[in-house]
């Protein structure tokens, strides 16, 4: 059975160049960008500019989901928790998900369990609910 | 320690995202311009995938997966190696699709033998028939080159014998510059006036 283990040439290649720019020393390294025509201000901003935007982006989603999975009310009391957490499972078994929990295995559940598994099944509707719908 | 595999397992040292998200914010207050040197040199290896992306959208595309997957192990490699890693994983799975092959990428650094290397890519997978066929066609490719590489090059120059020795005799950059009897200065010289070689002869992919 072939397998792919072996470097090929062009990985090598890539790999030593990777290597260059990686570890060489900095004087060296500046005589590299010069030869090879690249701006080291370029250099500088483009990273600099695609490290900034990705944490922004990562942020926003972050927060996004915070704001998706929190309970949609303030629930007071292990009975609400439950009776929302039921209905949430009830949700996910309209959409055609076999769901094997009782609401004895639920009163069983640690107020933190119970959040838990809140959490869950609203992630869970969210990601399934779109496109069982569609 | 008499399990090396054990040994190996508590040398592993994997990031929390509070350490992942400090190095980011490193090189968006002080950003390091190898990283990006790094996604030219890739993207020019991959010359069908830089029609579509740009050394911005790859190094994006970097940071986005390591802040979603968060597999860096810090005893392993640095922040910048490791970006560059999965720089070189997203391009290589890029290049792969638009070959029309299977993708399989792993973001994290166990998948190579060799401890020293930045490289993310591929475990051992099983190639398909077409899979064989473009790798030995890449291969053919890749010797037609080297030896047009090896023409251009002095018989004498050290950038030849640097290259004889990754290629023939797969020893790294130390051991080469040690049996060279070189200083770091000049090794290091020689090695871009043969990355420059390189880099002349364009990509493959």
């Amino acid at each position: 059975m072939a397998t792919n283990t072996k470097p090929t040439i062009d990985e090598i290649l890539l790999d030593q160049g990777l290597d260059h720019i990686l570890n060489s020393p900095d004087e060296e390294f500046v005589k590299f960008v010069r030869d090879s025509d690249m701006d080291m201000n370029e250099l500088i901003n483009v990273n600099k500019s695609a490290a900034i935007a990705a944490l922004k982006i990562h942020d926003n989603k972050q927060t996004s989901d915070a704001i998706m999975y929190r309970p949609s009310k303030i629930l007071k009391d292990k009975d609400e928790n439950i009776s929302y957490l039921e209905r949430l499972i009830a949700s996910a078994k309209t959409l055609g998900f076999s769901m094997n929990i009782s609401i004895k295995d639920l009163e069983n559940l640690s107020e933190e369990s119970l959040q838990l598994q809140i959490a869950y099944f609203q992630s869970f509707l969210n990601k399934h609910g779109k496109s069982k719908r569609k | 320690m008499n399990n090396p595999e054990l040994a190996a397992e508590l040398n592993d040292q994997f990031a929390t995202e509070a350490e992942i998200r400090s190095a980011m914010e490193i090189e968006a207050k002080n950003p390091s311009p190898r990283i990006t040197a790094a996604a030219k040199w890739i993207l020019s290896r991959h010359t069908v995938f830089r029609l579509q992306t740009t050394e911005f959208d790859l190094i994006y595309s970097a940071y986005e997966a390591i802040l979603d997957v968060r597999s860096w192990n810090k005893a392993k490699v640095d922040f910048p190696n490791y970006v560059v890693g999965v720089m070189r994983s997203l391009a290589s799975n890029a290049t792969r699709k638009l070959s029309k092959t299977s993708p399989q990428v792993i973001y994290g650094q166990d998948e190579r033998d060799d401890d020293d290397s930045m490289s993310i890519t591929t475990s051992e997978n099983v190639l398909t028939p077409e899979e064989i066929m473009i790798q030995t066609e890449n291969e053919t490719n890749g010797n037609k080159r080297i030896k047009k590489l090896r023409s251009q090059l002095n018989d004498d120059s050290i950038e030849l014998k640097i290259l004889n020795m990754l290629l023939d005799q797969g020893l790294s950059k130390g051991e080469i510059r040690i049996i060279l009897g070189l200083s770091s200065k000049e090794f290091w010289a020689a090695d871009r006036r043969l990355q420059r070689a390189i880099e002349n002869l364009g990509g493959n992919e």
